[in-house]
């Protein structure tokens, strides 16, 4: 069992998301915006295994979110999944360059996909 | 003597001077003495109808030539004399009779002269007079003829003034006793005597002064016929005057009375006539009344007068004479016959008023009038050539006034109907033509419309005024596509007026203004769609498919009903199928607005169909197909594409190949040709009918009919995205075969990669 901290300000999905996840035995925690993600994130003391972020995001974006992600010591290896609905190559490579480890799409991810590559990340890290 | 014109001259104004050739001739001439010219050619009908010759004055001052003066006022030489080609030859008669002087001074001379036989001897007294002719001098003169009463006068002038002339006259016929008495004995025997008259007077005469004594050979004779015309007897004019006098001295202060004998000469005149001709009456009797002819009248007017006297009628009409001293004076006369006792006419009677007053206001008037006259119909036809010209030039300009108005209301109308804001300005920013969207897509007052009111609404986006002057400056446009304006989008562009036929100079500019705030909100929209497409569509889409997924897979042993289940299963279709549909979309956008990026790189393409034929195996399973890939024995060459997007394609024809396939096989080959490398897929589906062949590769376009749709479930795009994708690669994307019933074979080509 891992500790999952899913970003994402649509509630369905992120219900959906959620449970998932915790289908898959894991361990959830969510946040509606990219404010509240970062408190949350830093506030926790046992750090999530990985993050799922979306791109588009209220008050603070997704993009934003990772590079605050990336420069704070604390937070700077929990891997983050990029998880949007937004598909853009150009978007794909910015945020693989500010340190995503992954680029998926929502809607060409089955929610089987998702949990596997997830997972297969997970394992590997 | 016959002379030939050898010179002709004008030597004062209206004077001709004739030169008649002397060469070899012997004409005996003097200063002043008078010449008479007798021309068959130049004879001419006077105004009594008569032939003339004429006595005019010569100045003759050298040996060679005989000169002439006349006047050319004188009508007969005028037009004879005046006019007669040079070298012809006229008739002369030189002085009459042997007028060549003694040598000897102090022979004393006798003139005999009768009538005008006077006038030679005239101008040779006159010469005497001014002691030019050292000579004494005698003239015996008889005079029978009126007309010489003139000369007597200058004659006793004559006498008077000079001591070696003696004038002695008689007024009748000059006898034997009448000479003896006038000159002593001495004289009569030693004079060379010079006669000249009428034939009979000069032949008596010379008979009477043989008797007396004188040798034949001292005597000069010659006789000169005057004037044919019937003379009124002396007796009859005296008569006849002396019984009017009472009667005439009535009309003395206020008429002109004359009269005179047949031929016209003056035989009376009244003192008014006197004083009005400024002749004294002295000079006046014995001359021709022609003397006071001014030259005004017609030769045919006096040819009418004398017709009408000389037929015994009364003529009346107004004459305009000439008075000694030149001037004119007109009168308003009446001329008639006097008859004798025989009931003949001898003489005629003219009684006039001066009306000179009168005529010089009538010709004054006249003139005047004629001036007026001419002057007004100059400044009416001035006038009407100016109406005619005003009225063509308004006809034109009303015509042009209305073709440009027509021209000006249609340019206006076009303009004013344009939806974007339209500007013609001059160089100074000066406004020419505008219309009203300006004012509308500015939100401003029509009238405040002016450059610098614009430029001012837009600064801070853009200086209006600058770019304008950098575009006449640099004669090239400025197109700036998207200024914000407040809430709105506008599209400004600046083009220079260049006349090409004015060396290209630029003469302003046109400003273009288009609002453009609601393309900018279609356009926008459009994006949104995308994105909401992309995101909003999307995220729900995911939400349903993905939930749809989980329950089927993770909660399937709670659902018992199967019923459910397969409500379950239709959402999770439904949900691919909308997501597809989506998918499609966007790409084809992306296509569409060229944001679509390829990334070619050479690949082996067996390899994809071997991963195709595996990811679609379980499809076509499902129906009882075979899809299988039959690889050339040769392996083929790598291709040069994007292997994501060429998989698309190939998993694309691959699927439409197992939906439109009931039973059979779907085949995929490859076939090397040329320089691309073909991929075949052939099925044994349904077929295309040729007319839906040809609407293959269109947008929105699916082959067959209604059944077909329902079992494939497409979009329309595939095709049509995969023919863009194709030929992105450059490649052909075809139909090879299509039999309605038997089957399709669909193919495209990739370019080899180099090796």
């Amino acid at each position: 069992m891992r500790k999952v901290f899913i970003v994402e300000d649509n509630k369905d999905l992120c219900n959906m998301y959620e449970r998932l996840f915790k289908l898959h035995g894991h361990e959830v925690t969510v946040a509606s915006d990219g404010l509240d993600a970062l408190d949350k994130l830093r506030q926790v003391k046992t750090k999530p295994a990985v993050i799922l972020l979306d791109v588009i995001l209220p008050k603070m974006s997704g993009l934003d979110v990772l590079r605050a992600l990336k420069n704070d010591e604390e937070l700077k290896n929990i891997p983050v999944v990029i998880l949007t609905n937004s598909f853009n190559e150009t978007n794909e490579n910015l945020f693989l360059a500010q340190g995503a480890s992954l680029y998926l799409v929502k809607i060409e991810n089955d929610i089987k996909d998702v949990i596997e590559k997830v997972n297969k990340l997970l394992s590997l890290v | 003597m016959k002379l030939a014109i050898a010179e002709r001259k004008e030597i004062a104004t209206g004077t001709i001077e004739v030169a008649f050739n002397l060469s070899g001739k012997e004409f005996h001439f003097q200063a002043g003495q008078y010449v008479w010219i007798t021309l068959q050619r130049l004879f001419y009908n006077d105004e009594h109808g008569q032939s003339r010759c004429f006595s005019i004055a010569s100045s003759p001052n050298d040996k060679k030539f005989l000169r002439i003066a006349f006047r050319v006022s004188q009508s007969g030489f005028k037009r004879t004399l005046g006019e007669i080609a040079l070298g012809s030859e006229v008739e002369v008669e030189g002085p009459f009779g042997d007028m060549v002087l003694p040598d000897d001074h102090s022979l004393p001379i006798v003139f005999v002269a009768g009538g005008i036989g006077i006038t030679p001897f005239l101008s040779m007294l006159r010469f005497a007079a001014e002691e030019k002719i050292p000579y004494n001098i005698t003239l015996l003169y008889a005079n029978r003829n009126p007309e010489s009463v003139v000369y007597l006068k200058e004659l006793e002038e004559l006498a008077r003034q000079n001591a070696n002339f003696i004038l002695r006259n008689h007024f009748d016929l000059l006898d034997a006793p009448a000479i003896q008495k006038n000159i002593n004995e001495g004289t009569i025997k030693t004079a060379l005597w010079y006669i000249v008259g009428p034939p009979a007077m000069a032949t008596e005469t010379e008979k009477i002064i043989y008797k007396l004594g004188v040798s034949r050979g001292r005597t000069r004779l010659t006789e000169f016929n005057g004037y044919s015309a019937p003379v009124a007897t002396g007796e009859k004019i005296e008569t006849l005057a002396g019984l009017s006098e009472a009667v005439l001295r009535a009309l003395d202060k206020n008429v002109l009375v004359s009269i005179t004998d047949l031929r016209g000469t003056i035989i009376y005149a009244n003192d008014k006539f006197v004083e009005t001709s400024k002749y004294s009456r002295e000079e006046l009797i014995g001359r021709n009344h022609r003397i006071l002819k001014s030259g005004f009248h017609r030769v045919l007017f006096y040819q009418e007068l004398w017709h009408t006297i000389s037929t015994g009628h009364v003529w009346r009409g107004e004459i305009k004479n000439r008075a000694k001293d030149g001037s004119f004076y007109w009168v308003d006369a009446n001329i008639a016959p006097i008859f004798g006792k025989e009931n003949e006419a001898i003489g005629y009677i003219a009684i006039r008023f001066l009306i000179t007053e009168r005529k010089k206001l009538e010709e004054k008037l006249e003139e005047d009038s004629r001036e007026l006259k001419d002057t007004k119909a100059a400044i009416l036809n001035v006038a009407e050539d100016l109406e005619r010209e005003k009225e063509s030039v308004e006809r034109k300009v009303v015509e042009r006034t209305r073709e440009l108005k027509e021209e000006q209301a249609r340019l206006i109308a076009s303009i004013n109907s344009l939806k974007f804001g339209f500007i013609v300005a001059d160089p100074a920013h000066r406004i020419l033509l505008k219309n009203q969207a300006v004012a509308k897509i500015l939100g401003i007052p029509e009238e405040s419309v002016t450059m610098v009111k614009i430029s001012g609404i837009l600064e801070g986006t853009v200086n209006l005024l600058e770019r304008s002057e950098r575009c006449i400056a640099e004669k090239q446009n400025f197109d700036l596509p998207e200024v914000l304006f407040g809430s709105k989008f506008l599209k400004i562009l600046i083009s220079p007026i260049v006349m090409i036929r004015d060396h290209n100079e630029v003469i302003g500019y046109v400003l273009l203004l288009e609002d453009i705030t609601e393309a900018k909100i279609l356009e926008r929209s459009r994006d949104e769609f995308f994105s909401i497409a992309s995101h909003e569509l999307r995220t729900p889409l995911t939400a349903i498919q993905g939930n749809a997924s989980m329950l089927l897979d993770f909660y399937a042993d709670k659902i018992k009903d199967p019923e459910v289940k397969q409500m379950l299963g239709d959402i999770s279709t439904a949900g691919h199928r909308l997501i597809k549909i989506v998918n499609d979309f966007l790409e084809l956008s992306r296509f569409e607005q060229k944001r679509m990026k390829f990334e070619a790189k050479p690949f082996a393409v067996h390899d994809l169909a071997d991963e195709v034929v595996k990811e679609l195996k379980g499809l076509a399973d499902k129906k009882g197909l075979e899809l299988r890939f039959d690889p050339p024995a040769v392996s083929p060459p790598n291709v040069l594409a994007d292997r994501d997007k060429i998989k698309e394609v190939l998993i694309n024809l691959t699927g439409n190949a197992i939906n439109y396939t009931k039973t059979g096989s779907i085949v995929i080959g490859l076939e090397l040709v040329g320089k691309m490398l073909k991929v075949k897929i052939k099925d044994t589906g349904i077929g295309i009918s040729p007319v839906n062949q040809g609407l293959l590769f269109r947008k929105f376009q699916q082959a067959g009919d209604v059944l077909a749709r329902d079992v494939t479930q497409g979009t329309g795009l595939g095709l049509y995205i995969s023919k863009l994708i194709i030929e992105a690669m450059g490649g052909v994307i075809t139909i090879d075969e299509s039999i309605p019933g038997k089957g399709s074979t669909f193919s495209f080509s990739l370019p080899i990669a180099a090796a």
